[in-house]
């Protein structure tokens, strides 16, 4: 077998392996299998979604390379005529000018310069963002493979690099924008693609000597944790390099981009990347055969060093003999145990088991706890906001909106992937008498408790700027507090359908799906941080509370089925299935009422009445069908006595505090909304919707689906609180306390009944009596 | 101690394992003895509550499986057929862990997994990341894992498969001492000798379906076959396959 068929199988090899695993993540529901494939892929139809990434990634690539070239125009070349200073004496710049100049004249050296800088720096970016990817931890080396082959030592290692030259995504795409931007402007328009992929092939080998150099060396030198750790700092400093490129691009940016650009050594242009721009921007045949050949000389040299560096360093052979970690230290671990034991007796094993990962997996460190930071300290530094940081203490609503974001950002890395974290040792969790709600549970007071420090450095930071006291600070300050734990138990429920804690390739692991849907609900809160109206940031607190119990429960009724590729929990009544129903209900009559001829009472009850007859006998259709569990009743099996007396009691109650309250609020402005709602349309239609429609929905939905779930999964009393709560917020803001004990006082009589029947009784006689007041006075 | 009662498991149209009654009693040793793919970690899967039964139940100790999980499993040590530990964790962190996610107190954890690494000659290997453990090394502090708190029932799946022949000499030695207890031993295996050595009772199960039962005297009067274990394994799984053939 020649040396050069070898190589060819070899690139083919990884190119095929590509292949599969990106068919693998974007095809995986069309794959069907006969025999034992009839397990329905739990994964849903992306691939749309990532061809339209694709794209957009390599169209927005272009654009940001082409911004960089204008800008470095306008910025470095002395002679540029882009700047000029508007009608109200603003310095602005003009792109097309920069454009114009670009084409007219080949480029001045100072831009020149800037742009052999932009490739460096894309080069390393081809060198390290490989490198950080998962493979160099990967225990299973295919090198080790590979020499048990009938192949010469050096043909694998020439294969080696070329096959990782073709098959560096990261690196293409890198370095194509920029050379085909380059190439546009100087004057090869059309065939500035073909140009681009011949500079880049001509870099790219490169790359893969310098990555196959550092990954070899590294395996044969550290043991296997370390270069682990190393990885998960390399996948770090991808982040800066990638900020400092973007910000070259950016008109307003901070000087000191450009001023790094300006100091950038002048020989750097006769290095490889140096000489790809100059042979591209070679005004004739003569320079550029000059530079083309000095270019490929220089290449051709630092190949043949690097293969001869390489078979150095695999003298000995291509394992490292000590793979096998040695880290003993008992007598360092004894110190630290003895030293930690005040925070052993506060943590449970398994918050103590997760902050000593933490401590140890540099990756897992890095990934949950210092990526947000980089990221937002980058976007600080490199858009120039250094300064900024006062500003923090005047605007308090920003500064509780970053915290919130930067707080829910950390736990979409950590506690979204709690399940995922444990991997193929979830088998060691199924051993213990404990169930895996309580672990999760754990783990997302753990992470809530983590995560509040972001949140609070940055409230701090606030708090120390500002000059005066509010007390809307302080009323931010708590609905951030509130938002973090309940966010963490969203993203622990939502990592549990995400996540595929078998899946073989730990990229597709996670669903993108549910990280979308997770941001989408975080983004909700968002907005009642920013909203000042107190009615909307109680609701959106009771709503995204309740979605999170929903969540929850959801999460938990699939825990027992999660190893399980083909079994699905039974249908069950739940939380979620009543906040669905609650939204159906209202989004319904919302629909209903738009075909009214005018919206009065009247069309309101009967919108009402409909909607609420209609999603009534769907869900009651769906459960039929999916023979679900824990079915409201209404009457069937009803014991009248308790019924009518717990009904009695609780109606009295309810009546009572709500007449105390129409009362107490009698001499206040809000009576006359009160007064002008009771007057304003007929009585009879106001009757039936208040004392027979409103009753037989509502409780159906609220008693018997929201508070039904809840219960299901916690006491009677926090369920009795929270479904009153959700009734309550769905109310007008005027009448959220007396509902809100309505709501109470009808749960009570559900929990004791068994049977809707009362229920439905007190909420009549409530409305009956409170409309009777209102009407009498 | 150990009740099959029909269970089964299907994937779509393939039955993993066809609907499967036994009983093992306590204190018993009983060999779940299979080709490749016949079942077993189904099986053992489902007894385990990692997999979901189709249809039936399995009972240990009176408590369902599936629906009292996490109560079946303060009787129960399990070691599946590979053990994946945490990446990061010694082994002795990890004993310790599985310890305290027992019950036990802190010290009281310590000092059990101190003593069941020493059992297992696993001491200075304990300071030790467990990822970089030996096949033979993993077996051995899964099966600590599994006697950690001294559980009734032990559920072990191909024990001594890859184990060299100290090791797995050592193994088996160490689940004699256990059945002497009273220990009631449910392991699945194909290795034929070490079923022959160990078990009281075993059962045969082929392409998802029990095919004999009983001590290794009945089954090779049943197979009417004389001979080795091996023999008659090979004669019954071979009966079994022309059977579901036709």
């Amino acid at each position: 077998m020649s040396a050069a068929n070898t190589i060819w199988l070899m690139t083919r090899m990884r190119l095929t392996r590509q292949r599969n695993m990106l068919a693998n993540q974007l095809f995986r529901s069309f794959k069907k299998k006969k025999q034992r494939d009839a397990t329905p892929g739990k994964r849903s139809n992306v691939w749309i979604l990532t061809l339209v990434m694709a794209l957009l990634m390599s169209f927005s690539f272009t654009v940001m390379s082409n911004n960089v070239m204008l800008n470095m125009q306008c910025h470095l070349d002395p002679a540029s005529t882009c700047h000029y200073v508007d009608k109200d004496g603003d310095a602005q710049i003009r792109m097309e000018a920069a454009a114009k100049e670009l084409g007219a004249a080949p480029f001045a050296a100072p831009l020149m310069h800037g742009l052999t800088m932009e490739v460096a720096i894309l080069f390393c970016l081809a060198v390290l963002m490989p490198l950080g990817s998962k493979e160099m931890a990967q225990p299973d080396w295919d090198l080790e493979w590979l020499v048990t082959m009938p192949v010469e030592r050096s043909t694998l290692l020439w294969g080696r690099v070329l096959e990782r030259s073709v098959s560096n995504p990261s690196g293409w795409l890198a370095l194509l924008p920029v050379f085909g931007v380059a190439a546009w402007y100087s004057g090869h328009t059309w065939t500035a693609l073909p140009v681009a992929l011949l500079s880049a092939a001509v870099l790219l080998p490169l790359a893969a000597m310098l990555h196959t150099l550092a990954d070899t060396g590294l395996r044969m030198w550290l043991p296997a944790s370390q270069l682990r750790n190393l990885q998960a700092m390399t996948g770090l400093f991808n982040l800066p390099l990638i900020y400092f490129v973007m910000s070259l691009g950016m008109p307003q940016a901070s000087g000191f981009a450009m001023d790094w650009t300006r100091a950038f050594p002048s020989w750097a242009s006769w290095t490889p990347p140096g000489l790809v721009l100059q042979a591209i921007q070679a005004q004739d045949l003569s320079q550029f055969i000059a530079r083309a050949a000095l270019l490929l000389a220089e290449t051709a040299l630092l190949l043949w060093a690097g293969m001869a560096l390489l078979r150095h360093q695999l003298r000995h052979g291509v394992v490292n003999s000590g793979s096998r970690e040695s880290v003993r230290r008992p007598s360092a671990s004894a110190a630290s145990a003895s030293q930690a034991r005040g925070l052993h007796t506060l943590l449970s094993p398994i918050k103590r088991r997760e902050l000593r990962l933490l401590s140890r997996d540099r990756n897992f460190l890095f990934q949950t706890l210092l990526v947000p930071i980089f990221v937002v300290g980058s976007q600080i530094v490199f858009n120039g906001k250094l300064n900024s940081m006062s500003e923090l203490g005047e605007h308090h609503t920003l500064a509780a909106a970053i915290a919130f974001g930067l707080g829910v950002y950390v736990l979409m890395l950590s506690a979204f992937q709690t399940l995922n974290n444990e991997g193929h040792v979830l088998w060691l969790l199924y051993t213990v008498p404990r169930s895996i709600e309580s672990v999760l549970k754990e783990k997302a007071q753990l992470w809530a408790g983590v995560t509040m420090i972001y949140p609070a450095v940055v409230l701090g930071v606030s708090v120390w700027y500002s000059t005066h006291f509010e007390w809307n600070m302080l009323v931010l300050v708590l609905t951030v507090a509130a938002g973090i734990p309940i966010y963490s138990m969203i993203a622990v429920s939502l990592g549990v359908f995400a996540c595929d804690p078998q899946a073989v390739d730990v990229r597709t692991r996670v669903r993108p799906t549910y990280v979308y849907l997770y941001m989408l609900l975080a983004s909700f809160y968002t907005w009642s941080i920013y909203s000042n109206v107190w009615s909307q940031k109680l609701v959106t607190l009771v709503l995204t509370a309740s979605m999170a119990l929903a969540l929850w429960q959801k999460a938990r009724d699939s825990l027992p089925y999660l190893l399980d590729p083909a079994a699905a929990p039974p249908a069950r009544v739940s939380t979620a299935d009543g906040l669905i129903a609650a939204t159906a209900f209202f989004i319904l009559q919302g629909i209903l009422l738009l075909f009214a001829d005018k919206v009065n009472t009247q069309a309101f009850t009967i919108s009402f009445g409909i909607a609420g007859l209609t999603i009534y006998g769907l869900m009651r259709l769906t459960y039929w069908r999916s023979k679900a569990a824990g079915v409201p009743v209404i009457l069937r099996g009803a014991n009248m006595a308790v019924s009518l007396r717990s009904a009695a009691i609780a109606a009295a109650i309810a009546c009572a505090v709500g007449i105390a309250y129409l009362l107490a609020i009698q001499y206040t402005d809000m009576w006359k909304e009160v007064q002008k709602a009771a007057t304003g349309g007929s009585r009879v239609w106001m009757l039936a919707l208040a004392v027979i429609a409103a009753p037989l929905c509502e409780e159906f939905i609220f008693r018997g689906l929201i508070f039904g779930g809840l219960r299901r999964s916690m006491s009677a009393l926090p369920a009795m609180v929270m479904s009153a709560a959700i009734f309550a917020v769905v109310h007008p803001p005027l009448s959220m306390l007396p509902v809100f004990v309505l709501g109470l006082c009808a749960a009570w009589t559900y929990e004791r009944s068994k049977t809707l029947l009362a229920p439905m009784l007190v909420h009549a006689l409530y409305n009956a009596v409170i409309l009777g007041v209102q009407f009498w006075q | 101690m150990i009740e099959f009662q029909s269970l089964s498991k299907t994937y779509g149209s393939f039955n993993a394992v066809k609907p499967l009654s036994l009983t093992v009693q306590r204190g018993e040793v009983f060999g779940f003895l299979g080709p490749n793919g016949a079942g077993k970690t189904t099986t053992i899967r489902m007894m385990m509550g990692i997999l979901v039964p189709s249809g039936g139940h399995v009972l240990i100790d009176g408590l369902d499986c599936h629906a009292d999980a996490a109560e079946v499993k303060r009787h129960v040590g399990y070691l599946p057929d590979t053990p994946i530990f945490y990446d990061y964790l010694r082994g002795r962190e990890i004993l310790q862990f599985v310890g305290e996610m027992h019950g036990f107190a802190r010290a009281e954890a310590a000092e059990r997994s101190a003593r069941l690494l020493a059992e297992f000659g696993l001491q200075e290997a304990g300071e030790d990341y467990a990822v970089n453990y030996s096949l033979g090394m993993k077996k051995r502090l899964g099966l600590a894992c599994a006697l950690i708190h001294d559980p009734k029932v032990l559920i072990l799946d191909e024990p001594i498969n890859g184990l060299d022949p100290r090791a797995s000499r050592e193994v088996q030695e160490r689940l004699l001492a256990a059945a002497a207890r009273g220990v009631t031993i449910f392991v699945s295996t194909h290795l034929l000798d070490m079923a022959e050595k160990l078990c009281d009772r075993v059962g045969i199960i082929h392409r998802g379906e029990l095919v004999a039962t009983g001590t290794l005297d009945e089954i090779r009067a049943e197979a009417s076959a004389s001979g080795s274990l091996e023999d008659v394994f090979l004669k019954i799984t071979d009966e079994a396959a022309e059977e579901t053939a036709q």
